[in-house]
């Protein structure tokens, strides 16, 4: 009670018309520092569209394929689509001046060759289509960067309308390809058919062909046989020549003579057995008298023996003198004939050698076709092995057929059928083969929501140091008196702290509803902004306490360290080692943290873990400006006349 | 409201600041209820002087016996026994308190009651407007009513720094006769002033500090001169 109502008593000394208005000032410090800031930068990306640049479209349009490619005035199109920037379409010399004068930030230029080089990608040596983009950083740095982004932006955009072009072409050629795919297709199915027929044919053929052969043969073998036959013809007509020619007339001489001889000899014979017939007959007949003279006689057997003898052979003498009678007739006819023959040689002899011409010609000609019907059938069984290996061919020459039928169909199968609208669709997706879905947990939305927690934790620094450039830290009449050291310390701290929270807490309020922070958890934010006020004010409080201005100084420094090193702008990983280093051991690194969570949202667990250290820190700060409150009982010379003051 | 005044015994104390020797070598002596004056120009380590001989300034060497309190072991003691009225720099009403702020305030630092602090008003003859702001008042009653809100806590001893700086003649003596009602009761009254006053006075002589060479050219300690 009694550091109240002394904290009171410190901040009564505000009077007069205008130092009754420090409080106030000191309460606003904080809002002046970080709102005034965060207002500024609010939401730099999202106004981009109010920067002025230049495009210059310096694009020569081309004919390619058969279409027409402006490629540089699509670009332009574009870009007035888009309003990322505030874009200025402009000739080259306007945008170099614009841009040296600061009129605009960068300028965007599409070079001439960019709808040639674009074209050339369809080509078999394509070229890269370039943007050019001209910075100044003498017109702001940060710009450039933004203009690093649109870069991206620009060529993702670039990129996706050529390769939509592309894949339209591609597509369109699939197309054709497709189309003539399909007649391939079919005139491979008619190849197909072509070749059965073929296989067939050549199949027919060498069956035919095989019973063309074994007839050639049979032929041949015919003709050999006629060939033989004739050769036999002709030398057996050489013997027949040969002796109708030589041994004919002698024979025929030889036989007349001998049937000469026969007839004589016959004759000679016949008249001999006509005797022995008469003698015969007239012994049978004296016989038969003899039996009819003598009948007793008749009925000896001897007599009948005799008879019969007698008879028989009266009988075999008429018989042999009939033999002898025809042998003698037929010698007789065989001489005449042998006469006739003999008479009938010599045009024989004619007419033999007559007929052994022209079988010579025979044997000739049967030798000949007989060769001849030979190299038929040699011809004909190469024709029938000829059309066997054509045969194969054939088949092979199906199943080839009906490979690249199926490779053809296949293949077409894999070419999606096109229409203009998929190809349309396929070309936009090819465009911009990728997206990335980007995710937040905890969206900060704009720039300066996401950077408030820093601009906060420096306002509040920043308040610290300026609320003990005009409040007492320690009432040196309490000290001298007998107040306890806690007390003094706290009533040093008190007011500023006060308005440190309020200040604070107005930050947060025109932050909130006037630049639109919507902390997602308003309460705990407005806690922790009071939290960091107390500790933050205590650091300094205890610096200026313990150091005096060289406190100030310190607490000066504290804040540049803190501003680079508490990572409230870049990640503390991009940050060089001692940053790092000293990282964890500024409030401020805490303060960041726990606004992140409490504006953004995120780990409770850590936000618990910031307001641990924070309040430890004011809890320690205070003992230790307890500490400092009572050794400054006792003077030194050096306070008494301090080498540096403010 | 009579006291105990405290009795000062020093020889041979000194003290030095990072200038250098502020004061060396010095004997003194103040009896209880006396008020002793601290003679001398600004600069010359009168209010390191008063601060040391109430225990609030350390002191290198030299014996000091505050009521047979013996420094520095004392300190603490002899703190509570001594209380600066004033001491420039270091210990001065706040100029914007109003004079009843201030009233308020030495009740609250010096647990003293409203009547004490008017029989102390009553003893050193003032009786300021209680809105006015302290600022405002004659410099002599700002040093007064300082004096008033010290002893009203009954203290053993008062600081009262630079009692006639900026003071016409009139208010000095003004002050300096209150200072004698003050040391009349008892209380120890330890001033410092340019020049000491006529009159029951014990003057504490300062000698002329023994000073480096180099401390004479880059010396910064001037005090509080007007």
């Amino acid at each position: 009670m009694k550091a109240l109502a002394l904290a009171w008593l410190e901040l009564r000394r505000f009077r007069g018309p205008l130092r009754r208005y420090v409080p106030l000032v000191l309460v606003l410090v904080p809002l002046l520092y970080g709102a005034l800031y965060l207002w500024s930068n609010w939401d730099p990306y999202g106004r981009l569209r109010q920067v002025p640049v230049a495009v210059v479209n310096a694009d020569v349009p081309v004919d390619a394929r058969g279409e027409h490619l402006d490629a540089g005035e699509q670009f332009v199109q574009q870009l007035k689509a888009t309003d990322t920037f505030d874009w200025h379409f402009v000739d080259a010399g306007e945008a170099r001046r614009g841009l040296e004068s600061g009129r605009y930030y960068f300028t965007v230029e599409v070079p001439p060759d960019f709808s040639a080089r674009l074209a050339s990608a369809a080509e078999r040596t394509p070229e890269r289509a370039a943007l050019r983009i001209v910075k100044d950083d003498a017109n702001g740095y940060i710009v450039g960067v933004m203009a690093d982004t649109v870069k991206t932006e620009l060529q993702n955009q670039v990129n996706a309308a050529a390769h939509a072009t592309y894949a339209r072409a591609l597509y369109g050629e699939l197309g054709q390809a497709r189309e003539k795919l399909q007649t391939a297709s079919e005139a491979s199915k008619k190849l197909v058919d072509g070749t059965e027929l073929h296989k067939q044919g050549t199949d027919a053929l060498t069956r035919g062909l095989g019973g063309v052969r074994d007839g050639a043969g049979q032929v041949a073998r015919g003709v050999q046989t006629v060939s033989d036959a004739s050769a036999q013809l002709d030398q057996q007509l050489g013997g027949i020549t040969d002796f109708t020619a030589e041994r004919l007339p002698g024979a025929v001489n030889a036989l007349v003579d001998a049937s000469g001889v026969a007839v004589e000899q016959l004759s000679a014979i016949a008249a001999t057995t006509g005797s022995l017939n008469q003698r015969a007959a007239e012994g049978r007949t004296a016989v038969e008298e003899l039996g009819a003279a003598r009948p007793e006689l008749a009925e000896d057997p001897a007599y009948q023996r005799a008879v019969d003898l007698a008879r028989q052979l009266a009988e075999a003498a008429t018989s042999a003198d009939g033999s002898a009678q025809g042998a003698l007739t037929a010698a007789q006819d065989a001489q005449q004939r042998a006469l006739g023959l003999q008479d009938e040689v010599g045009p024989l002899q004619e007419q033999v050698r007559a007929i052994s011409g022209p079988a010579d010609t025979l044997r000739a000609g049967a030798a000949e076709l007989s060769g001849g019907s030979d190299g038929i059938t040699h011809g004909l069984s190469t024709l029938v092995t000829s059309s066997g290996v054509l045969h194969t061919g054939a088949g092979q020459l199906n199943d080839g057929a009906k490979s690249l039928q199926q490779l053809v169909d296949d293949t077409l199968g894999k070419i999606p059928p096109t229409n203009p609208t998929e190809v349309a669709r396929a070309a936009e997706v090819l465009g911009s083969p990728t997206e990335i879905h980007t995710e937040n947990v905890h969206p900060a939305h704009v720039y300066g929501r996401g950077l408030a927690p820093f601009f906060f934790a420096i306002a509040l620094w920043v308040f610290g140091l300026f609320a003990y450039l005009l409040l007492k830290p320690v009432n040196q009449r309490a000290v001298a008196d007998r107040v306890n050291a806690w007390t003094i310390a706290l009533a040093g701290f008190l007011p500023a702290a006060a308005l440190g929270v309020l200040g604070g807490l107005v930050l947060l309020a025109v932050v909130t509803f006037g630049l639109g922070l919507d902390p997602v958890h308003p309460w705990w934010t407005a806690g922790l902004v009071s939290l960091a006020a107390l500790a933050f004010v205590a650091v300094v409080h205890f610096l200026r306490t313990a150091l005096g201005a060289v406190g100030d100084l310190l607490s000066l420094v504290l804040l540049i360290v803190q501003l680079t090193a508490s990572g409230g702008l870049y990640p503390m990983e991009t940050t060089p080692v001692p940053f790092q280093a000293v990282h964890p051991f500024l409030p401020m690194s805490y303060l960041v943290h726990g606004l992140r969570v409490t504006i953004s949202g995120g780990d409770v667990q850590r936000l618990l873990q910031d307001v641990t250290v924070l309040s430890g820190t004011l809890v320690v700060v205070l003992l230790l400006t307890t500490l400092v409150v009572q050794r400054q009982r006792t003077w030194t010379v050096a306070r008494l006349h301090p080498q540096v003051e403010l | 409201m009579d006291v105990d005044g405290v009795s000062i015994l020093a020889r041979g104390i000194a003290a030095k600041g990072p200038e250098g020797v502020v004061f060396s070598n010095l004997d003194l002596q103040v009896s209880a209820g006396a008020l002793a004056v601290v003679a001398g120009p600004g600069g010359s380590g009168r209010t390191s002087l008063l601060l040391a001989l109430s225990g609030r300034l350390p002191l290198i060497t030299g014996y000091l016996d505050v009521s047979g309190y013996v420094l520095p072991e004392s300190a603490r003691v002899v703190r509570k026994l001594i209380r600066p009225a004033r001491v420039r720099p270091g210990c001065e009403l706040e100029p914007k308190h109003r004079v009843k702020e201030a009233i308020f305030e030495r009740r609250l630092i010096s647990r003293v009651s409203a009547g004490a602090v008017e029989d102390a008003l009553d003893l050193v003859g003032l009786d300021p407007d209680r809105s006015a702001l302290v600022g405002d008042l004659h410099p002599a009653d700002q040093l007064l009513l300082a004096v008033a809100l010290t002893i009203a806590g009954g203290p053993a001893g008062i600081l009262v720094d630079d009692v006639d700086v900026g003071l016409p003649l009139a208010a000095q003596s003004r002050v300096w006769s209150a200072l004698h009602e003050v040391a009349r009761t008892g209380t120890t009254v330890l001033a410092s002033a340019a020049e000491a006053p006529a009159g029951d006075v014990e003057i504490i002589p300062l000698p002329p500090r023994e000073r480096d060479w180099s401390t004479d050219v880059f010396d910064l300690l001037e005090e509080d001169a007007p």
